[in-house]
């Protein structure tokens, strides 16, 4: 597979992710879209580190890849903490019927 | 292995925010550091800071190149500790957070700062990312802690989704510019978009606008500003205040940094696309600050349109533009801080509709008179300072030749006249239809904004010393 699968792959993850995050109406679910946005750029990243190696540092792709990851991880650590203490509130996590404030 | 050590002595103020940092998480387990005064400790850092960035001088890139050290981030990050000191004088003078966890909070805040100041020095892509970050993560978390509004949760919420749709979409667009470019390197990135054949195709604007946008997230322009009302309205107003100013400022630092490094045959485009970025933010910010009934959801509508305006000195792409935006940062920092201050006094408790402001001008004469101040000079009248920076935004923009830009932007200042003059009109003219409890206000509010206000009116006289500094700010120098 060259480097135009690869970014093709990627380019179908970040749509999915985009789609999800725009129509899915569970706080959770819209995370998982944003996860797999994050997840379609570490991808690639990683495609173009291989195919067309930067001429400074070979390096820099996989490396930016690597902190994508600690990156989803942290805000997947805050994100759930806080669906988490809403729900303690609200009783509810639904991106709906979180409409309390407006204007 | 490279020695990393020896370039700890060119960022001293970063390393000591580090160690704040630190000391703010690890001190609360230990029971002999926890009754020491965790405010007066944190007040003494940014002091200290403050210090160590002013005795620094010439320019240098360190951390392999990936953070720059110059005049511009120095002078940033002292307007950084400046906000985060007021912050924390407003947090002591406020009871909508638990004053049990303040050590949390500063640790928080420390951390904040120390992105704040990375994302000010930023030359790299990478460096960009975790600078954004630092100061993301925990402002999602500040934002939840009003103690007296169970809805900051759920404004926190929306928050980070926001954030880390945009966090996602600005690595996207990082990976197209890796991939066209093979470098993370500002100035070689723009070389390299430059030199790539298809220059001004979709897929290079399309890598810039992704790019951008996380730093566009961070200064709350459109079409990343949905999280800002939330946030703003439920956020204990000292944060609000803190979010209003610094992180925003922090925001159009990167921006300028990031776009100083363009190529001239890239200025047209570039210019286009920030102009454009620019008018949408200020008109749609204006338009629905004009219908809010909540003074916080107000300012934050009116912060969205001030960074339309602070837009427009970036737009203009040269030294002179990145000058003004600096001259105006002072100044908009002193209304919006004046005039956040000024609403914790005057809402009664947790009140913040504007309906609750009638007329208060008779109970707090000084209070009132220093937020119209305020109020004014964020609408941009004479004498006061805000129409010297918002003079100043016009003047580039004109000189460059923007004129459809100079004269929205001039329609706007028109159009904010009204929201800022409906709650001086509340406050003054209107009479109170039930009479309410007394306003508790000690000493140091009225102290605060009358100080602001006077430095408005001040600067607005005389603004030399501003423009002075504003001398000070170069990239490299």
């Amino acid at each position: 597979m060259g480097l135009t699968g690869f970014l093709t792959v990627s380019a179908v993850l970040f749509t999915l992710g985009l789609v999800i995050f725009i129509s899915r109406k569970n706080t959770i679910a819209i995370l998982m879209g944003v996860e797999l946005m994050l997840n379609a750029a570490a991808l690639n990243f990683v495609a173009f580190a291989r195919f067309t190696p930067s001429q400074a540092s070979q390096l820099d792709g996989q490396i930016f890849a690597v902190f994508i990851i600690l990156l989803a991880a942290a805000e997947a650590v805050v994100a759930l903490a806080i669906a988490l203490s809403v729900y303690k509130n609200l009783h509810q996590i639904g991106a709906d019927k979180l409409a309390s404030l407006k204007g | 292995m490279v020695n990393t050590l020896p370039y700890l002595s060119f960022i001293p103020a970063h390393v000591l925010m580090g160690f704040a940092i630190l000391f703010f998480f690890l001190a609360k387990a230990v029971p002999f550091l926890r009754r020491l005064p965790a405010s007066l400790i944190f007040f003494l850092v940014m002091a200290g800071a403050f210090w160590l960035e002013t005795m620094g001088s010439g320019s240098k890139a360190v951390f392999f190149d990936m953070i720059q050290v110059d005049s511009y981030s120095r002078l940033y990050n002292q307007i950084f500790f400046i906000a985060i000191a007021v912050t924390i004088l407003m947090m002591v003078n406020n009871d909508e957070i638990n004053e049990e966890i303040n050590w949390e909070i500063y640790g928080l805040l420390a951390t904040v700062c120390l992105g704040m100041m990375l994302m000010t020095s930023a030359t790299n892509l990478l460096m960009t990312v975790v600078a954004i970050e630092l100061v993301s993560i925990p402002s999602y978390v500040l934002v939840a802690l009003n103690r007296k509004l169970p809805v900051s949760k759920e404004a926190s919420l929306k928050y980070v989704l926001f954030g880390s749709f945009a966090a996602g979409i600005m690595v996207y667009g990082m990976s197209l510019i890796f991939g066209l470019t093979g470098t993370l390197d500002f100035a070689g990135l723009w070389k390299g978009l430059g030199a790539y054949s298809s220059a001004g195709t979709a897929i290079y604007f399309l890598a810039i606008l992704m790019t951008i946008s996380g730093m566009v997230f961070k200064i709350a322009a459109v079409p990343f500003h949905f999280w800002c009302p939330d946030a703003y309205q439920a956020a204990p107003t000292p944060i609000t205040a803190f979010l209003s100013t610094a992180p925003k400022v922090a925001g159009l630092a990167l921006l300028m940094r990031f776009f100083s490094y363009h190529l001239t045959i890239q200025k047209a485009d570039l210019t286009l696309i920030l102009s454009i970025l620019a008018m949408a933010t200020m008109t749609i910010g204006n338009l629905a600050a004009l219908r809010q009934s909540d003074i916080k959801r107000m300012l934050a509508y009116s912060s969205i349109s001030h960074a339309g305006f602070l837009l427009m000195g970036i737009a203009v792409l040269n030294a002179t533009g990145r000058g003004v935006v600096f001259f105006y940062i002072p100044i908009y920092l002193l209304m919006n801080l004046g005039a956040f201050m000024a609403v914790i006094y005057l809402s009664q408790g947790d009140r913040f509709d504007i309906a609750s402001y009638a007329g208060m001008v008779k109970k707090k004469p000084l209070l009132v008179v220093g937020f119209t101040v305020c109020l004014f000079s964020l609408a941009g009248l004479p004498p006061f300072a805000g129409f010297i920076g918002k003079f100043y935004l016009f003047k580039v923009v004109i000189e460059e030749g923007l004129y459809l830009l100079a004269v929205v932007a001039a329609v706007n200042s028109v159009i904010s006249l009204f929201y800022y003059i409906g709650v001086i009109k509340v406050m003054i003219i209107d009479t109170e239809d039930r009479p309410s409890k007394d306003v508790q206000a000690g000493g140091f509010p009225v102290v605060f904004v009358t100080a602001c206000a006077i430095s408005i009116v001040f600067f607005g006289l005389y603004w030399v010393p501003l423009l002075n500094w504003a001398d000070k700010v170069r990239l490299l120098f």
